[in-house]
């Protein structure tokens, strides 16, 4: 790789390759994450899981626990102050389950003890009696009426839809129909921190939460809610994150609320550390699809018609599959003009572990359907699957499969191109053809691309804040509602603040989340951060600029609209710029002051009674939804990106080895090069872990494994090298013209690698993961053989 | 030797151990593991836990010079032994970094940071073996340590930056004077 | 958390013996299997092993004693090891991680009696010979013989496995050591194959060893695969043969279980070309 360089732009700080802000405290050890933080006469709280994935509660018997010495609290549904339930979507889930268990993860009771080892003898002292109730654990069976009901208003969950066009018509006028199934399966976000919080009684009997939180807003809605305190008592504050995606969102409501209740219960600080296990057999995970898929084509290739029904299972509760589900349908046909689409996308509720939020949000899947339907259409077609995409690639003005015209640059043709280039694409297909007819291992190369809509869309409110104060000395101290929970967001965020003010990163401090100090800034989530955040914070910025400018000019005789702020100075804009720290001698010995500190200006400014603070606000633009034809301007705008993988796959024992990955992603503008690169890596990363190793495996709603030794992650022998191809067409709306990186690095990763195995295979396998049995038989073993292969 | 007579009915047992450098006698719980009492006896919190059945490798620390994890040990085992945790590594913070843990800044090897004391340990572990390891003696060496942010490229960065700054002060205090 | 009670650490082994000699301690060796088994209900009582100087390698004149304290690290670097018993370094060599190798030790990994460790079908291959030591005898049984069920051996609650004894191969044998795993890197075994072909000075393979972990409900010798070899000159289809054979023992004991459609073809595969690499002579040639 290259060494980090800077950029040639217009501008100062954006587009250059930072370190991260917080890394060295990540480096030394000093960061402090949820389970580093301890208070003293703490108490240690511990739940009491359900042992069963759906039953009826009879009793719940807590005396013995109760009477342990060192036993502080042991608290049930009926202790619980205010609502027993929490949930943006649906509000249903249970904080302590009262009547019934709906999967093994749901908890019944909590103990606090003056030690871990007190609280775990006092949770297998307590005896609950349940009456065991049929489990359903198929999403497909779960919408049948025959099926146990896992809420009381049926198992379905949500049905989203799309409806183009004619799918009919589309069809009938297609020289070639293919249809086709594929499934993919549950993944854990498997964030190397388990989760942890730390609840404090307040001094105003209210209650502070600190721990390994993603979304502060949403979890302080659900303590005021469940504690039945007003939101101003409730203080949730983040600690480093060590690392979410999505997982550490909403949901962690339940045990943050468990800590508080205990917390105010005994009146003591309230630990609640999860172990491995624990976060595995309860933390939700990415939702397992069924997809079918029908497609339509002529002769030439152009797609005419797109058919698709797709279940996933949402498991025990709701939570965020409602919006994870939209966000599938929208993608659903792939980056393609389709001109007829019908999507029908139904989540159901099991007895599974639920399912909710996890990087992509509803996209890896589809990706992996919508993009291995291409590989099969384009060899049905007797067609390369490059050239079958780019016949079909939106472009400017075309429409999306949801009505969208797009009005921006359009890059997913420049994507595959790129990525195509790089890994020469048809030679290396041709050249492996060859060597796979007489050598071993087998080689592939594959190809996969997407459109995905930036930030929340038609989902919801979208609207973030960020608060600036320059310090009289010209240090800077910035904060955002939107968190930082390892993809660089504190970095990213002080880059635009540096730019803005004109003012070296490291002069800037940025502070971790406090939903007392900041106003709801909505979820981190849906790649939003640097947009929403970019665009709140240079607000602030601009606010506090305009305030000190005429201060400036007064000082320096000058027009306000000839300042130029940059590298800790403002100076006049003829004025050379180029200075360093090591200028400031000169600065300093001029006699008419041509130049001043950033810093004697922010004093300045200070004396005067000018306000040095300001508080950004962004509100995205807006969008529009037809919930019943699945119509309208999903988002605001998109991103395109393409991967390219190419594979060596032992074909007598199913063995996969990833040797070179390309991707190519339209980010608008890099903002931190260094931070780009890094979520494009673990993208492709997470991505080959999806598509190779990972699955969080149920039978009857039991989990099969529970920690690291089963549930397996891509270590550093398993990733290949990587090259990247950023695409910059700025985007009018995005700051300095970013739009988003996290979600889109992963979502095509999985989807190249399959296509590139099957290449290598000459073998569709329609189904992930693709472990040694898939790839050496084409399909998977299961101990019980129930789950059925998807495709014929 | 501690003797069933001594140790077989208390809870406690008395251990000395170096630890970054600096002597300890303690008497440590014989049901925890070091990892629990780097963090919970002493509040070195620097040395993180991931999966508790030494699969993440977010503990590993130097142990008599080598790369364990901390979950696998029990305290008590650690009589005699020389240990160092990334607090140890560079204790005078920001200004005096490490080698490695310079390089894994700057090469962006660092995201949510949870992973990173214990890469850097490994790290430091396999430049005691070789000073210029092959990329596949560093992926041997790390492949004990997940990490879920980075895809490790940028980690294979970093541990390549390092080895080219290194100089033999940079490992000598952790050169165990057991080995 | 983790259910001990009480942490014992003699200096000699024969106070080891006398703790021992209760029957209530359980030997703590690396603890690499033993901690966190201990996390759950797991041996409350522990002995370490650390202070008995238990990871010796010895060399005599017709065998090498490979102490059972040595950890797979040791056994990865130490030069009698890597030249005599060359399949049990690089078994060795393919356990866990690198933290995991730097503590866990060749005795736990046979006592732990994994149908899939990695060091075992190694040892059956050397005819490895464990030594049984209580306070009042002293014992040797084959490491064949030792493992007598998954996660079962026959040891005695007051016996320590001090070390395993093992034959060097006579000259000119061939080996080779496959493991089969999901990653490229740290594998719980999905299969593992120790291979040595001893060849006359005629080409023709004198005698043939083959073991097989994660086939069998206990790793094990093939002797039947290992008779079909003897005698025979090399060839692909002879080792195909072979292959065969193997996977039809495999059936035969173990059961057609979940696994078989997939284990079945591969363990074929796999044994061809274990044969086949030892008979390149491109690994461990002695």
């Amino acid at each position: 790789m290259p060494a980090p360089r800077k950029k040639r732009t217009a501008f100062a700080a954006i587009g250059t390759s930072v370190p991260n802000v917080d890394a060295v405290d990540k480096v030394t050890g000093r960061a402090k994450y949820g389970a580093d933080h301890d208070r003293k006469g703490q108490l240690y709280g511990r739940v009491k899981y359900s042992e069963h994935p759906h039953a009826l509660i009879l009793s719940i018997d807590v005396s013995r626990a109760v009477n342990l010495s060192g036993v502080r609290a042991v608290l049930t549904h009926a202790d619980i102050p205010g609502e027993n339930s929490f949930g943006t979507a649906v509000p249903h889930q249970v904080v302590l389950c009262s009547e019934k268990v709906r999967y093994l993860g749901d908890v019944v009771a909590i103990v606090a003890a003056d030690s871990e080892e007190i609280a775990a003898k006092a949770v297998e002292s307590i005896t609950v009696k349940y009456k065991i109730l049929p489990v359903v654990s198929d999403p497909v069976e779960a919408l049948s009426p025959r099926s146990p009901a896992v809420h009381a208003g049926g198992n379905l969950c949500v049905h989203q839809k799309v409806r183009k066009g004619d799918v009919g018509t589309g069809f009938s006028q297609s020289e070639v129909v293919l249809e086709r199934e594929y499934a993919t399966q549950k993944v854990e976000h498997a964030y190397m921190e388990p989760e942890a919080v730390l609840a404090e009684p307040g001094e105003n009997g209210g209650i502070t939460v600190t721990g390994s939180v993603q979304n502060l807003y949403s979890i302080r809605r659900g303590l005021a809610r469940v504690l039945a305190l007003p939101l101003g008592r409730v203080r949730v504050r983040q600690a480093t994150l060590g690392g979410s995606f999505g997982g550490k969102d909403e949901a962690m409501t339940a045990l943050c609320c468990r800590a508080a209740l205990l917390a105010l219960k005994t009146g003591r600080p309230v630990k609640m550390v999860n172990t491995r296990e624990n976060s595995m057999r309860e933390s939700y995970k990415r939702h397992p699809y069924r997809m079918k898929y029908k497609v339509g084509a002529d002769r030439r290739g152009f797609l005419k018609a797109m058919e698709i029904t797709i279940h996933a299972d949402a498991g025990a509760y709701a939570a965020m599959s409602p919006f994870v589900t939209w966000r599938s349908t929208v993608q659903a046909t792939g980056p393609y003009v389709v001109p007829n689409v019908r999507t029908d996308v139904y989540a159901a509720y099991t007895n599974n572990c639920y399912t909710s939020a996890m990087r992509g949000f509803g996209s890896p899947q589809v990706c992996f359907g919508s993009e291995s339907l291409m590989d099969e259409l384009a060899e049905k077609l007797g067609m390369d699957p490059l050239e079958v995409r780019l016949k079909n690639t939106l472009r400017g003005r075309s429409t999306t499969a949801t009505g969208q015209k797009l009005n921006h640059t359009v890059s997913v043709g420049e994507a595959l191109l790129n990525v195509t280039k790089k890994g020469r694409f048809l030679k290396t297909r041709a050249s492996n053809r060859k060597h796979n007819e007489r050598s071993h291992p087998k080689k592939g190369v594959g190809i996969s691309c997407s459109y995905r809509g930036v930030s929340l869309g038609a989902e919801g409110v979208d609207a973030a804040g960020v608060t600036v104060s320059l310090q009289t000395d010209g240090s800077v101290v910035a904060s955002s509602g939107l968190v930082d929970m390892g993809q660089g967001a504190a970095t990213t965020i002080s880059l635009m603040v540096a730019e803005e003010l004109g003012v070296t990163v490291d002069r800037i401090r940025f502070l971790g989340a406090d939903t007392s100090r900041l106003p709801d800034s909505g979820p981190t989530v849906a790649s939003r951060t640097s947009f929403m955040a970019g665009q709140a914070a240079r607000r602030a910025c601009k606010e506090i600029v305009e305030r000190i400018r005429p201060v400036a000019s007064e000082v320096l005789g000058c027009p306000v609209d000839s300042l130029l702020f940059r590298n800790n100075w403002v100076s006049h804009s003829t004025e050379r710029t180029r200075r360093g720290p090591g200028s400031r001698k000169a600065g300093r010995g001029r006699a008419g002051r041509k130049r001043l500190r950033l810093g004697e200006l922010a004093s300045l400014c200070f004396a005067r009674g000018v306000s040095l603070f300001a508080h950004g606000w962004y509100r995205a633009p807006a969008t529009s939804w037809d919930e019943r034809t699945g119509q309208g301007d999903a988002y605001f705008t998109f991103v395109y990106g393409a991967n390219l993988a190419e594979v060596e796959v032992d074909t007598e024992t199913g063995t996969v080895r990833v040797t070179r990955f390309v991707s190519s992603h339209d980010v608008g503008r890099v903002l931190n090069l260094n931070g780009a690169r890094g979520q494009v890596y673990g993208g492709v990363a997470m991505g080959l872990g999806y598509a190779l190793f990972e699955e969080y495996a149920e039978q009857d709603g039991r989990p099969s494994l529970e920690n690291f030794d089963e549930y397996l992650l891509p270590t550093v022998s398993d990733v290949p090298e990587t090259e990247i191809v950023f695409i910059e067409n700025p985007d009018r709306l995005g700051p300095y013209g970013a739009k988003s990186l996290g979600e889109p690095a992963c979502e095509i990763a999985a989807p190249a690698i399959a296509n590139a195995v099957c290449d290598a295979l000459g073998m569709r396998v329609r189904e992930l993961p693709l472990t040694l049995e898939r790839v050496r038989l084409g399909r998977g073993l299961s101990r019980k053989e129930k789950r059925g292969s998807a495709g014929p | 030797m501690k003797g069933p007579q001594d140790s077989a009915t208390v809870a406690r047992v008395q251990v000395s151990f170096r630890l970054n450098g600096v002597s300890f006698r303690k008497r440590v719980p014989v049901d925890w593991t070091l990892l629990r009492y780097l963090r919970e006896g002493l509040g070195y919190y620097g040395t993180k836990c991931g999966c508790e059945i030494g699969d993440c490798g977010a503990c590993t620390v130097l142990y008599d010079g080598v790369a364990l994890n901390a979950c696998l040990i029990l305290a008590p085992q650690v009589d005699g032994v020389d240990i160092w945790t990334i607090e140890g590594v560079a204790p005078q913070g920001e200004r005096g970094l490490h080698p490695v843990q310079q390089a894994f800044v700057e090469r962006g090897a660092v995201h949510c940071g949870f992973c990173t004391p214990g890469f850097v340990m490994s790290t430091i572990a396999l430049f005691l073996e070789t000073r210029n390891p092959s990329r596949q003696e560093i992926k041997e060496a790390l492949a004990g340590n997940l990490c879920r942010c980075t895809g490790y490229i940028q980690i294979l960065d970093a541990v390549k930056t390092a080895a080219s700054r290194l100089r033999d002060r940079d490992l000598k205090k952790f050169v165990s004077r057991r080995r | 958390m983790i259910d001990v009670t009480t942490y014992i650490r003699p200096g000699s082994l024969e106070e080891a013996l006398d703790v021992l000699a209760s029957g209530e301690f359980t030997p703590l060796a690396g603890g690499t299997d033993l901690i966190p088994h201990a996390r759950g209900r797991g041996p409350r009582k522990m002995l370490d092993l650390s202070g008995l100087s238990l990871d010796r390698v010895t060399r005599t004149a017709s065998s090498i004693e490979v102490g059972a304290c040595a950890t797979h690290s040791e056994l990865c670097r130490d030069a009698v090891v890597t030249k005599a018993l060359p399949l049990l370094s690089k078994a060795a060599a393919l356990v866990g991680t690198k933290q995991v190798r730097n503590r866990g030790t060749l005795g736990g990994n046979v006592v732990n009696a994994s149908p899939c460790a990695d060091t075992v079908p190694a040892l059956l291959n050397h005819d490895a010979v464990a030594v049984l030591v209580s306070k009042d005898a002293r014992r040797k049984v084959p490491v064949e013989a030792f493992i007598t069920g998954p996660y079962a051996t026959c040891i005695g609650p007051n016996e320590l496995l001090t070390s395993i004894v093992c034959e060097p191969l006579e000259k000119p044998t061939f080996v080779s050591f496959l493991k089969l795993g999901r990653r490229q890197a740290v594998n719980i075994s999905r299969m593992s194959l120790a291979v040595c072909l001893m060849m006359d000075g005629k080409g023709s393979i004198k005698g043939a060893r083959v073991s097989a972990g994660a086939v069998f409900p206990v790793a094990r010798r093939m002797r039947e695969v290992e008779r079909l070899l003897a005698g025979e000159s090399p060839s692909k289809r002879l080792f195909a043969e072979a292959g065969a054979l193997a996977a039809q023992l495999m059936v035969k004991e173990s059961g057609v279980r979940w696994s078989t459609p997939y284990k079945r073809p591969v363990l074929a595969a796999l044994l061809e070309r274990a044969l086949a690499e030892a008979a390149s002579g491109n690994f461990g040639e002695q």
